[in-house]
């Protein structure tokens, strides 16, 4: 191990001991509370071009473990953690966090002041970051000069198709980097599914005959996708019952034309309570999002909002008024995080056994 | 042997996308009024409104129906005039059942709001359908169809007098 | 039943100090007090044990009576309270409860929290795993026989290992494991005869599967929250609280800890428990299965740790929602962040709970124990560290567990025999920490020991880092990227200079001329997400330190530690009585302590609270820090005392002995003449009698037969305070030489404080910091005709089992180990 830094830049500079990679990476930095499920958040492609800083004090206890992946090429762009563990490979254990991040290129960084850089982060808000061997003048003037894409999610969607079998009811998800927790999700419930790219036409969807659709979480602000993605999403909610989750729930507000925003606090973690409207009934989720829906442009004709998060009253749910088809902004599919929020998808399937009579 | 088919999450999130559905049928709930149908059915109907209530901030009326001296098995002479308590004329009612099953019940029910006012149109909301129908009737929003036998006995039991919520066949 | 509205509520306390209950239900019932009379209900409190603040609260209806079904019945009698909460009387509450219940019928009156089945469940396991089998909760097959044959049908069903508990027994019985025919036979024969009635409970043995605890949250409208979660490093088969315990959860992954948490749920929905409650499973990682081992819907000492840890003020949230308030709803205390009560808690260091055992001082009064670690439990205490590794968090445990390294020198271990390691290895003893890392010294792998103790591999990479950290720095002395390594993992200046065989001070300046301080870091619920207003700090070796000086007119106060035999919960008493009678005083009170349990740690009680070990570099960083104009210390801590003195550190003593006194011995008769000191004038208090296991005073009898004749004492060059003059003799002498002079234990005097209805401690904080009202100078001319609140009355010592806890090969003398005390007002 050696000496790594994170250079922020508003100028900040935090020292640690680099693991994984020693690759040099820019992205955008956010920190997570969660306390579990390190190996499902690395892996999770919302981090695409992310560099995360981790608030629980020490991960990679448990090792990688074949399933807990929630994409099999990672995509974040580093680690930041107060401890890293090391333990050994064995049969369970392929490998431990540090050979996995090595083997995927991503850097790390740990001994780091977590909570100084945390709280510094609350004050300062999102902005872009670097890991590098020498916080220097020319790290800065690289972190600076560096413009990260807009284009995330072409860069970590499927760019074809590809069945995941089943019994049960058939399910088109649209890719937009999805978590493989909702195809775990799918599969838990016998669904037979086929995930298309998110430039699929309406048509090609409907020619599945899917009994519902999903709309998947991905990475970055869905105001920077093809407006086909918002005309498909128009076209299929009339049609077939829909989710959209996470970015999919965003394109979902989006196409019936309500607004986003970005938001002055990220919130990346798993404690927050959300309350369901309906039945005042209040979940913990797993959430991770930039933007929000501004809750004034949401037409009242159109939209029902169904979920709201009790700590910064961001809209967290969504359903259409005149169809079969809703959103949530946090990630039901639980992986990682509490399992309460897992009802949304028995909604899903509830609503598309009984979408016949409409 | 009792089995439980439908747990309380289940009963909830029934109930929830009934709600929805609700909202979904018709455009909003202008005009709209619930009418339980006695035991069970009220108890649900209070629920369907409380969620409304939750979603649009309105308060939908809720009435409550007796059928027991309306059914077509019993003397037409008996029939009374039953009060339901809200007013039906023009208005869009929604019927709410715990169990569909033959769907004389729910015929029953539809004569006694006739003689209540004409409304502008019914529907029929219900937990389970059971199949066995002797008339020509069927639900605009089911929570569960479950299959059974006319030997089989369905019980819905609801928190509110059961003290459980909870869907058995046995 | 059906709830109406909440004006009057019975607390029922926990009675007397024991084995596994320290003084957590008192700082638990102290904040429900509070919570309660914030939302205008008035509360009544039953507790008998004279360490109880809860019981001095001025918001509280206090009865200072005997917990039974009598007691508690007659005050309801009187009281008519519309409900009660047992929740912070742990199990002596939910046993009087259930017997009260079974003989008296009360319609009106209702069991906050939880219905009269699950108090019934919570005191009858076999009703428990009955109704947790209807939910679905895997719980441990058992069944009870009354044979020998019967037994082995149930063994050949369920396998082995196998555990075996005598059903009624005639004492408390500890639970015996066989893993074979040989050894079942034998337990079988000492567990029939333990019984009473001839019946022994056999269940499925879970010995080496991995103890996890939850404390959850549930209101009454069915929200439920996981406040904390809790990992033994210990496998199943060593008692919870001898166990090192860690939080937050190390070695789940996401999927086995989030099923763990909603089992959870589903049982506080099963058991329709409102309120707090701790579960524990054990868990089996290879077949991911799981079994529920036992649910407390009421504190212990596993809530308090976890809400030291994340910060989250459980006892006030369980008291608002057991009243009916929404966890939405709660408005907690301003220093927490507004929406506080209904976020899940999470954290951004490690807590490492170290037990502390007596075994040594009961060697040292030349009785031998047993002193491996089984199903009962045999720590009398218990520390924390808090660290933002496990390494750092575990050596703080260790130091705070330990007023001095030496006993936890890294090289105790190295003369210890092969066998006897493998054999302790097997069979865990207190000190295991310290096995264990000799193993991996001596070579064994991790795998191999891993196998062999049933302790995560997790650990032993951290205990093996140590072990090469404490090797490197021996081998390198004044090597600095060493000593910031050691400083990062939280080897202590005492423990550097110990290797490098140098001074500790040489070690402070050195890491002080080289910019390695110690940082403060605040405990608060959100890990730095939310900005919050937090007192409680505790020290790493990092960038940015959050913890400013409060002033100058603050008093440091260093707390007692990990109860020990003795009169433990009383110096969280006096502790705590010391910093709130400091602020009401005009200064600002700092506490340094590490107990989890000790009521001085709690927040309402001082302006600012470390969590650090008690050795002299750790009180001394808090003294560079907040440079306070006196620091308080017990005065058994006679090297810290002269080591802060040393450095200019201006000390005040409280009076306190370094070693608990002997009692009388059997038949035999003490008596002390109790005094108080202000710093110039001693003024006689009372006398009071001590036999073995009793202590007694009855103030007109004493006082005035020997008023006349009590010798008079002069005291110079010691702090204010209450001392005793011991004797055995009657008629008493005047001759000062025929008498042992000390201080009044902490215990007799929060048992003095109780019984005159003066509070002594408060009076000798105002002598202390030259703060005496003329109602004090009053008060002290007029000794001792002054009225006493009562004016007979006893403290009576706990009957412990220590047979069944620490299998002792001699009588233990019950005032100097001392587990716990009631008191008798009689008058």
């Amino acid at each position: 191990m050696s000496k790594r830094y994170l250079i922020l830049a508003d100028g900040s500079i935090f020292e640690g001991e680099g693991f994984g990679s020693r690759a040099t990476t820019f992205g955008h930095i956010v920190f997570n509370t969660a306390m579990t499920g390190y190996q499902e958040i690395i892996t999770n492609q919302i981090y695409h071009n992310q560099i995360i800083v981790f608030g629980a004090p020490t991960i990679g206890a448990g090792g990688i473990n074949h399933d807990a992946y929630e994409s099999i090429m990672p995509t974040t762009k580093g680690v930041i953690v107060r401890d890293v563990a090391e333990v050994s490979t064995n049969r369970q254990k392929r490998m431990n966090l540090n050979e996995y991040l090595d083997y995927h290129n991503i850097p790390g960084i740990a001994g780091l002041d977590t909570r100084a850089l945390i709280r510094h982060l609350r004050k300062t808000g999102p902005q872009k970051a670097s890991i590098v061997d020498f916080p220097d003048e020319h790290a800065f003037d690289q972190l600076n000069a560096t413009v990260l894409t807009n284009q995330q999610v072409a860069a970590v969607a499927t760019p074809r198709a590809y069945p995941n079998p089943g019994t049960g009811s058939t399910v088109v998800v649209i890719d937009f980097g999805l978590k493989h927790g909702i195809l775990r999700q799918l599969s838990q419930r016998d669904a037979d599914v086929t995930v298309l790219p998110y430039k699929t036409d309406a048509e090609e969807v409907l020619s599945l005959d899917p009994d519902g659709v999903i709309f998947s979480t991905g990475p970055g602000d869905p105001r920077d996708l093809p407006a086909s993605v918002f005309e498909l999403m128009r076209t299929l909610q009339t049609r077939v019952p829909l989710l959209g989750i996470g970015l999919g729930h965003e394109i979902f507000a989006l196409a019936n034309n309500a607004e986003l925003i970005q938001l002055p606090f990220e919130h990346h973690g798993t404690n927050h309570p959300v309350k369901e409207v309906i039945t005042n009934a209040v979940l913990y989720v797993p959430q991770g999002a930039g933007y929000a829906i501004d809750p004034a442009t949401i037409s009242h004709d159109q939209l029902i909002v169904t979920h709201l998060d009790l700590i910064d009253d961001s809209v967290q749910g969504l359903r259409h008024r005149d169809f079969p088809a809703f959103s949530v902004a946090f990630f039901p599919d639980s992986a990682p995080g509490p399992l309460e929020g897992t009802t949304v998808i028995d909604e899903f399937f509830d609503m598309m056994e009984t979408k016949d009579r409409f | 042997m009792t089995k439980e088919i439908i747990d309380a999450m289940a009963m909830q999130r029934a109930l929830t996308r009934i709600t929805y559905e609700i909202i979904e049928r018709n455009r909003g709930i202008n005009e709209l009024v619930l009418v339980g149908i006695k035991t069970r059915g009220v108890y649900l109907a209070h629920r369907i409104a409380d969620r409304l209530q939750q979603l649009e901030n309105t308060t939908i009326p809720v009435g409550e129906l007796d059928i027991s001296w309306y059914r077509d098995d019993a003397d037409i002479k008996d029939r009374e005039k039953i009060n339901i308590g809200v007013d039906v004329t023009n208005k869009r009612v929604v019927l709410v059942d715990d169990v569909l099953y033959t769907g004389r019940t729910i015929r029953a029910a539809m004569d006694a709001i006739m003689d209540n006012g004409r409304p502008a149109s019914i529907n029929l909301a219900v937990l389970v359908d059971r199949g066995h129908r002797e008339l020509p009737i069927r639900a605009d929003f089911v929570g569960k169809n479950i299959p059974t036998s006319q030997n089989e006995r369905i019980r819905v039991n609801v928190e509110e007098i059961d003290g459980i919520d909870e869907v058995s066949i046995g | 039943m059906t709830k109406k509205e909440l004006k009057k509520v019975l607390l029922i306390g926990g009675g007397a100090n024991d084995f596994g209950r320290e003084s957590e239900l008192d700082v638990a019932t102290h904040q429900v007090i509070e919570t309660l009379a914030g939302l205008g209900i008035i509360t009544i409190l039953i507790d008998d044990n004279p360490y109880s603040l809860s019981l001095e609260h001025p918001k509280v209806k206090a009865y200072p009576q005997a917990i039974t079904v009598a007691n508690v019945r007659n005050i309801i009698e009187i009281e008519r309270p519309d409900a009660v909460y047992p929740a912070v009387g742990g199990t002596t509450a939910f046993q009087v409860l259930g017997d009260l219940f079974a003989q008296y019928d009360f319609p009106n009156l209702q069991i906050l929290g939880m219905s009269l089945d699950a108090v019934n469940m919570v005191n009858n396991p076999a009703l428990l795993a009955k109704r947790l089998r209807q939910i679905g909760e895997p719980v441990i097959s058992s069944q009870v026989v009354n044979s020998v044959e019967a037994a082995f049908d149930i063994a050949r069903e369920i396998g082995f290992p196998v555990n075996i508990k005598p059903m009624a027994p005639k004492f408390e019985a500890s639970r015996h494991t066989a893993n074979d025919s040989e050894t079942l036979d034998l337990v079988l024969k000492i567990a029939l005869k333990q019984s009473r009635i001839k019946q022994v409970v056999i269940s499925q043995g879970i010995n080496g599967l991995r103890e996890v605890g939850v404390q959850v949250m549930r209101d009454h409208h069915d929200v439920n929250m996981l406040i904390g979660a809790v990992e033994d490093i210990d496998p199943v088969g060593i008692h919870a609280a001898d166990s090192i315990l860690v939080t937050p959860v190390q070695t789940l992954t996401d999927r086995e800890f989030q099923r763990l948490r909603m089992a959870a749920f589903r049982i506080m929905r099963g058991l329709d428990i409102v309120g707090t409650a701790h579960i524990q499973f054990a868990l089996d990682p290879r077949t991911d299965e799981y079994y529920v081992i036992k649910v407390s819907p009421y504190f212990d000492s596993t809530s308090t740790l976890v809400s030291r840890s994340t910060g989250y003020p459980l006892a006030i949230v369980a008291a608002h929602v057991c009243a009916n308030v929404n966890l939405t709803r709660i408005v907690l205390p301003s220093n927490f962040a507004k929406k506080m009560a209904m976020i899940e808690p999470v954290m951004d260091r490690i807590v490492v709970k170290f037990p502390v055992f007596a075994f040594g001082e009961i060697e040292t009064a030349g009785i031998k124990v047993n002193r491996r670690l089984n199903t009962m439990q045999k720590s009398v205490g218990s520390t924390i560290g808090i660290g933002r590794s496990i390494e750092e968090a575990l050596e703080k445990a260790i130091r705070a567990a330990h007023f001095s390294n030496r006993v936890f020198s890294p090289d105790l271990m190295s003369a210890l025999p092969e066998n006897d390691l493998i054999q302790q290895l097997i069979h865990p003893r207190d000190n295991r920490i310290l096995l264990l890392i000799e193993a991996l010294r001596r070579g064994y792998t991790i795998d191999e020991l891993a196998e062999l103790t049933k302790i995560d591999e997790y650990y032993f990479y951290k205990f093996q880092h140590i072990m090469q950290l404490e090797q490197a720095v021996k081998h390198n002395p004044g090597d600095l990227a060493l000593l910031q390594q050691a400083k990062y993992y939280g080897l202590s200046d005492g423990l550097i200079a110990k290797l490098w065989h140098q001074d500790f001070d040489d070690v402070r300046q050195l890491a002080k001329n080289n910019d390695l301080q110690p940082t403060f870091k605040a405990i608060e619920p959100s890990a730095g997400e939310f900005p919050e207003d937090v007192t409680v700090y505790y020290s790493t070796f990092e960038q940015e330190n959050e913890s400013e000086r409060l002033g100058d007119k603050s008093v440091l106060v260093v707390g007692t530690g990990a109860f020990r035999l003795g009169d433990g919960a009383s110096g969280a008493y006096v502790t705590a009585t010391i910093l709130a009678e400091i602020r009401a005083n005009g200064f600002q009170s700092i506490i340094i302590n590490n107990n989890p349990n000790d009521l001085s740690l709690m927040i309402q009680f001082a302006d600012k609270q470390y969590i650090e070990p008690l050795e002299i570099s750790d009180i001394m960083n808090v003294v560079e820090l907040e440079q306070p104009a006196f620091v308080l210390v017990p005065g058994n801590r006679i090297k810290l005392i002269a080591a802060l003195r040393e450095r200019n550190v201006n000390v005040c003593v409280i009076p306190k002995d370094k070693y608990m006194a002997h009692g009388p011995a059997t038949e035999e008769h003490e008596f002390a003449i109790n005094y108080y000191f202000d710093g110039t004038d001693v003024h006689p208090i009372t006398i009071t009698e001590h036999v073995i296991g009793k202590l007694m005073l009855d103030k007109n009898v004493y006082t005035q037969i020997y008023q006349q004749k009590i010798p008079k004492l002069q005291l110079r060059d010691t702090s204010p305070g209450l001392y005793q003059l011991i004797t055995k003799q009657l008629p008493l002498s005047t001759d000062l030489g025929d008498y042992i002079l000390r201080p009044v234990p902490f215990g007799q005097i929060a048992f003095l404080n109780k019984v005159t209805g003066i509070n002594w401690v408060r009076l000798m904080v105002r002598s202390i910091l030259g703060c005496s009202t003329e109602a004090d100078k009053v008060l002290l001319a007029r000794l001792p005709d002054v009225d006493f609140k009562y004016q007979v009355a006893e403290m009576v010592g706990n009957d412990t089992d220590f047979f069944q806890h620490l299998q002792p090969a001699g009588e233990l003398d019950s005032t100097q180990f001392e587990m716990g005390v009631a008191m008798h007002l009689i008058k």
